[in-house]
C-alpha cells in the first residue's frame, strides 16, 4: 500500500465511521440502482419496484453487520492507539488491523458481488467468473482478518504468560476436526450435484476453498479461545472487567461469524426447500455476530477509558 | 533491577495500582504524575504520592461506581505514603 494511500485511509478526517457511511452509500447504491435481471424478474414473477423493495429490506441485516464492525474497529482503533508503543499495544493494533480487513472486507466485498452479479446478468459468458471471484474474495477476507487477530491474541496469551491447556487443546481440536469434516462433506457433496454453485472441479474447490476457508476459521476460533483465556486470568480488577465484555463480545462474533459462514455454505441459497426458514438462520446469525462486535465496541470503549483516567 | 529501585515509591505505587488495573497500572501512574506533578514518575518522592492521592482518587471514580474498591485502593496508597512498606 502507497505511503499516500495509508494516510488517507488513517487520517483523522476520513474516520472509520465516515468510510462506512461512504461505502455503504456506494453500496446500497449500487443495490438499489443497477436494473435488476430481467431472468430473475421473471422467474421470481415480481416487478422491478418489489424487486428493489425486496433488495433493500434483505440489506438491512447486511447493514447492521457492517456498521457494528465498523464501529468496533473505530473503537478498538482509538483503544490501541492509547497503548502504542507498549506490548500490549502491539497485540491490541494486530487486533484492529484485522477488524478493519474485516469492516472493509465484508462491506467492499458485497459492492463487487453486485457489481459481478450486474455485469453476469447482461453478459452470461461472465457467470462463472463472479460466482469463483465472489466465493474467493470471501475467502481472502476471513483469511487475512482473521490471522491478523490470531496474531494478536497469540502475543497477548504469551505476554499473561497463559498458554492453552492440554486439556483445552484437545477439546478444540476435536470439535474444529468434527466442523471440518462435516463442512467437506457438505460441501462436495451439494458441488456434485450442483456445480454451477462453485464452479471449480473438487481437487481445486478442496485446495483452493475449503482448506482456506477452514484454516481462516480455525485462526478465528483459536483467536476466540486464546483471548478468552487473557481475559480469564488476566490481573487488575477493573482491567479485567473490561476485558471480559471484550472477551464475550470476541467469542460471540467469532463463533457466529463461523457459523454464518457454514450455512450460507452449505445450506442457505442452495436449498429450494425451506429456503425462508434457512435465511431467517443465517440473518440471526448475522445479528449474532453484530451483538458480538458491538460488545467488543463497548468493552473497547471501557478499555480506552482506564488509560485516559 | 536493583533492590533500591524495586523499593521506590512509584514502584510501589504501581504495584499497588497493579492490582485494579493490570498491564494499564505504570500507564496509569505515569498519567498522574507526568500531569500533575509535572515531573517524571521514576523522582516521585512520598510528598508527591500524598499530594497525587486526590487526584488519583478522582481518576479511579471515573472507572468505578464501587467506591469500596476506590477507598481499598486508596487506604493502600496511603498507607505507603505514611512510609509502611507495602507488599
Amino acid at each position: 500500500m502507497s505511503p499516500k494511500v495509508r494516510g488517507t485511509l488513517t487520517s483523522k478526517k476520513f474516520t472509520p465511521m465516515l468510510w462506512f457511511i461512504i461505502l455503504a452509500v456506494i453500496t446500497v447504491g449500487l443495490a438499489l440502482g443497477l436494473p435488476p435481471d430481467p431472468q430473475a424478474l421473471h422467474r421470481l414473477h415480481i416487478s422491478s419496484l418489489a424487486y428493489h423493495v425486496a433488495v433493500l429490506v434483505l440489506l438491512v441485516p447486511y447493514g447492521v453487520i457492517w456498521y457494528a464492525a465498523f464501529y468496533a474497529f473505530a473503537k478498538l482503533k482509538e483503544y490501541s492507539r492509547t497503548i502504542q508503543g507498549f506490548d500490549d499495544g502491539q497485540a491490541f493494533h494486530s487486533i484492529t488491523v484485522g477488524m478493519g480487513v474485516l469492516a472493509f472486507g465484508l462491506i467492499s466485498q458485497a459492492a463487487v458481488s453486485i457489481i459481478m452479479g450486474d455485469i453476469a446478468s447482461h453478459n452470461h459468458g461472465f457467470k462463472p467468473a463472479s460466482v469463483i471471484i465472489d466465493n474467493y474474495l470471501d475467502v481472502l477476507v476471513g483469511l487475512v482478518a482473521f490471522m491478523y487477530i490470531n496474531s494478536g491474541t497469540h502475543l497477548l496469551t504469551r505476554l499473561g504468560k497463559n498458554r492453552p491447556r492440554l486439556t483445552g487443546l484437545r477439546i478444540f481440536a476435536l470439535l474444529f476436526i468434527s466442523l471440518a469434516v462435516v463442512f467437506t462433506r457438505l460441501v462436495t457433496t451439494y458441488h456434485a450435484r450442483h456445480h454451477e454453485v462453485y464452479y471449480l472441479n473438487t481437487p481445486l474447490l478442496i485446495a483452493t476453498f475449503i482448506i482456506p476457508e477452514l484454516f481462516a476459521w480455525f485462526a478465528a476460533l483459536l483467536s476466540a479461545y486464546e483471548f478468552g483465556l487473557y481475559a480469564k486470568f488476566a490481573k487488575g480488577l477493573l482491567y479485567r472487567g473490561a476485558l471480559r465484555q471484550f472477551s464475550y463480545g470476541i467469542v460471540v462474533a467469532i463463533a457466529g461469524s463461523v457459523a454464518s459462514q457454514f450455512v450460507s455454505n452449505t445450506f442457505a441459497g442452495k436449498v429450494s426447500r425451506s429456503l425462508g426458514s434457512l435465511l431467517l438462520a443465517e440473518y440471526a446469525l448475522l445479528v449474532t455476530v453484530a451483538v458480538g462486535l458491538i460488545l467488543m465496541a463497548l468493552g473497547a470503549q471501557k478499555l480506552k477509558k482506564i488509560e485516559e483516567a | 533491577m536493583s533492590t533500591q529501585t524495586r523499593d521506590s515509591i512509584y514502584d510501589q505505587a504501581v504495584r499497588i495500582t497493579y492490582a485494579y488495573l493490570g498491564p494499564a497500572a505504570s500507564r496509569f501512574i505515569n498519567r498522574q504524575v507526568r500531569n500533575h506533578l509535572h515531573k517524571a514518575p521514576e523522582d516521585m518522592t512520598t510528598k508527591d504520592l500524598v499530594r497525587l492521592i486526590d487526584w488519583i482518587r478522582l481518576a479511579m471514580s471515573l472507572l468505578t461506581d464501587n467506591s469500596q474498591i476506590v477507598e481499598e485502593y486508596i487506604g493502600q496508597l496511603e498507607q505507603v505514603a505514611r512510609g509502611s512498606r507495602i507488599k
